[in-house]
């Protein structure tokens, strides 16, 4: 399974394994789509990611309209070199905490 | 080799799987046995092996489908032989064969399917 | 399944009774024929879909009418199984090679016959659904290729107003970008210079192409009147906002090439780096992307800040999407193209970079279909040499006109808000001002400039010499405007046409205490007045007058119909 998520009281992890494009995008959203009570935190764990594109970036910015928006607590970790030069490029730090 | 003449066993569900044509196909095969005899030995007069390989062919055939297992394999010998222009022995083949067909008919007599 | 229709083809009219009487018996319906000449035959008029047939029949044998059959059946997959007491593994063979597609071998089994016919059946079935959704598949293709060349075509209607083959731009844009998301725009300013987008769309196909439509009406709509580059840009962020769903953005670039300033202003959100570079020297400045990508951020948050660059008449601009670098070596696809490469062929023919990455790429990705599909464009500091365009379409009636306008800007609107092209716009609906747009234009916006920046911010125009002393100017303005208390800027239009000549007078007036005109005119000391100094409005204008404490300017202009 591409997309694994994990519960831990209210922060939820979402892991994403291999790569991170449009074949995942139903179980990306699965993932954090119907629980309720709704986290409080978000992560999403790039440590296994070997390639992020743009519809990635998408789903990300999905996620983020999901929980709230401005008010959402999402942190991208684990990021390898290559993820973290697409999500530079693209300027997301300005809208998520990437470690 | 088996030395049973024909598998009633096997007729017999061919008869019940043939219902009402049994008794034409019996009479058919029977035509078509004398047709092809008749036609080997007018080839033997101008020893056209090709041809008496070919009715040799039908009349073994004919007879693994309706289980007259005894002619298969002297009608075998035959072809074989024609097959290899080899013409030396046809003449016996063929009153074998026809000695053969010759029980049969009077087994299909005793059984009453002719 | 029991409209299965069966050929036998049997010499033997024992063996053909036989199957026949188990065929009809399973409900399948049966035609006979006794050798391979009546196989042929009433295969062709009566077309069933099995065919058992014996190999060996006189006249024309089973090879044979298997082979015609074959033919005869075309795209349709007809089985045909060999009745067979062969046992020789030529034979066999031979049965296969004519096409045979099974055998069944004496005696005649039931089941057998039943299990083989019903399994062909099936194929049979699949073979037909399969074709079926091929040319199911094939028709909908056609379709889509029909609707993506409508869509082209409305695209090219909007998007060819623009000045893209100019003789200073090169560009490689292959003609179906669109579908990829790609797409490029260029338009002249009417004070001169121009305006560049440079657009990536996520996703592709016709929802990357519906995107790009609203954003060139923007561009070429806002460009044309007059509107500066942040403005723009905000009313493509906005409108993308409202028409893209969450999740889908664009990735831009967008110039504002200032030739007489020897000037560009950048903004990238979300698209590589892009490249000043002088032929024989290289790389001088990257433009990195620092900004989201457009339709993310809402219209309240959207961040315009720009970067000043100095761009000369030999300098040149490099710009490519993505799909440049991205590129895949034919080698090896994992291997790609690469900023690193990029930079190299640029440093290192920096005198014909575009074709010398053209070429790079050809090589690179060994695939010119590839390279057709890439969007990159550079354009060269000298402002290329105007066409002589035909005459403006002048729409409208010949008539006398005479009205004054007043506009009064209060520090609110001067804060935020450039009324330039609110004031043009009322003058365009004149017909006799359409051909002089571009220097009213020109002369309005001196003075507002002038009046906003001197006037009432005193800014000082010195530091406006170079690149960095403009974005100090720049930031001196910002700071300037954040804490403006009270000022105001007014703007009187006097406007006098008859029906072969007319005249305009333009007068504004700014808060500001003004300055002491009579001596510093004596002096000549003129490049200080202004940006581009006095002598731009003295050659565009018939007259003009400094007024009251120096804080006050009218200008005349005059023109006669051709």
């Amino acid at each position: 399974m591409p997309v694994n998520s994990k519960l831990d009281g209210s922060n939820l992890t979402i892991t994403v394994t291999g790569r991170f494009d449009f074949s995942v995008h139903q179980e990306f959203r699965m993932a954090y789509e119907g629980l309720s009570p709704s986290p409080s935190q978000y992560i999403v764990d790039l440590g296994e990611t070997s390639y992020l594109d743009s519809s990635a970036l998408g789903m990300l910015l999905l996620l983020r309209d999901f929980s709230g928006g401005d008010s959402a607590d999402i942190k991208i970790i684990n990021c390898n070199q290559d993820v973290k030069k697409i999500l530079a490029i693209s300027n997301f730090e300005q809208l998520f905490r990437i470690e | 080799m088996n030395n049973e003449l024909i598998d009633f066993e096997a007729l017999n569900e061919l008869k019940d799987l043939m219902e009402e044509a049994f008794t034409e196909l019996i009479q058919t095969y029977v035509e078509d046995c004398q047709l092809h005899m008749q036609s080997i030995e007018d080839e033997l007069l101008s020893n056209n092996a090709p041809l008496i390989r070919e009715h040799a062919h039908s009349i073994k055939g004919s007879s693994a489908n309706l289980f007259v297992i005894g002619m298969i394999d002297i009608c075998q010998n035959l072809e074989n032989e024609a097959r290899e222009g080899n013409l030396e022995n046809a003449k016996q083949r063929l009153q074998a064969i026809k000695d053969k067909f010759h029980l049969v008919e009077k087994s299909f007599h005793e059984k009453g399917f002719i | 399944m029991d409209t299965v229709r069966i050929l036998i083809a049997d010499d033997s009219k024992t063996d053909r009774l036989i199957l026949q009487t188990l065929l009809k018996k399973q409900g399948y319906p049966v035609y006979i024929a006794k050798d391979g000449f009546e196989a042929v035959e009433i295969f062709k008029e009566h077309r069933p879909d099995i065919v058992l047939l014996d190999a060996i029949m006189p006249g024309k044998d089973g090879f044979e009418a298997a082979q015609e059959i074959k033919v005869l059946s075309g795209d349709s997959f007809i089985p045909i199984i060999f009745l067979t007491s062969l046992s020789d593994a030529p034979s066999l063979a031979r049965c296969l090679e004519v096409g045979g597609d099974d055998f069944l071998t004496k005696p005649y089994n039931q089941i057998i016959l039943r299990a083989k016919i019903e399994a062909f059946s099936r194929m049979q079935d699949l073979y037909q659904t399969v074709q079926l959704q091929r040319d199911q598949i094939q028709a909908y293709t056609n379709e889509m290729v029909i609707e993506q060349k409508q869509a082209k075509a409305i695209f090219d209607n909007i998007a060819h107003r623009g000045c893209l083959d100019n003789s200073n731009i090169r560009y490689n844009l292959s003609p179906l970008s669109i579908f990829n998301g790609d797409i490029l725009l260029a338009a002249e300013k009417p004070v001169g210079g121009i305006h560049v987008f440079l657009g990536d769309f996520t996703g592709h196909g016709l929802p990357a192409a519906v995107g790009a439509m609203p954003v060139s009406e923007i561009f070429y709509g806002m460009t044309l009147k007059g509107f500066a580059m942040e403005e723009v840009l905000k009313e493509i962020n906005t409108r993308l906002c409202h028409i893209l769903p969450v999740g889908a953005f664009c990735c831009a670039i967008f110039l504002d090439i200032e030739y007489s300033e020897n000037r560009i202003r950048v903004w990238n959100g979300g698209l590589p780096d892009g490249y000043i570079f002088e032929p024989n020297e290289g790389i001088k400045v990257k433009l990195p992307s620092t900004h989201l990508p457009l339709g993310v951020l809402s219209s309240l948050q959207f961040k315009s800040e720009i970067s000043v660059c100095s761009f000369h008449e030999n300098d040149h601009i490099f710009l490519a999407t993505d799909g440049v670098i991205e590129s895949e070596s034919e080698k090896d696809h994992s291997i790609f193209f690469g900023s690193g490469r990029l930079e190299s062929i640029i440093n290192e023919h920096s005198d014909s970079v575009y074709h010398s990455i053209q070429a790079e790429l050809n090589k690179f990705s060994g695939n010119e279909r590839q390279t057709d599909d890439v969007t990159f464009l550079e354009i060269s500091g000298k402002n290329h040499i105007k066409k002589i365009t035909p005459k403006e379409q002048n729409h409208g009636v010949k008539q006398s006109l005479k009205w004054d306008i007043e506009y009064c800007f209060y520090v609110e609107s001067l804060r935020h808000f450039d009324p330039l092209p609110l004031i043009v716009q009322p003058l365009m609906e004149v017909r006799a001002l359409r051909p002089q747009r571009s220097r009213v234009f020109t002369v309005l916006s001196e003075l507002y400039n002038n009046a906003l920046d001197h006037g009432v911010l005193k800014l000082d125009s010195v530091t406006k010499g170079d690149a960095d002393g403009f974005a100090q100017f720049y930031q001196n303005k910002t700071n300037r405007l954040k804490h403006l208390d009270k000022a105001e800027i007014r703007v009187a239009v006097h406007l006098n046409s008859q029906m072969d000549k007319g005249e305009l007078t333009i007068k504004i007036e700014d808060s500001g205490t003004g300055f002491d005109y009579k001596s510093k005119l004596k002096e000549q000391v003129v490049a200080n007045l202004s940006g581009r100094g006095l002598p731009l409005l003295k050659a565009l204008c018939d007259s003009i007058e400094f007024q009251g404490k120096g804080n006050q300017v009218e200008v005349k202009l005059s023109w006669i119909e051709q």
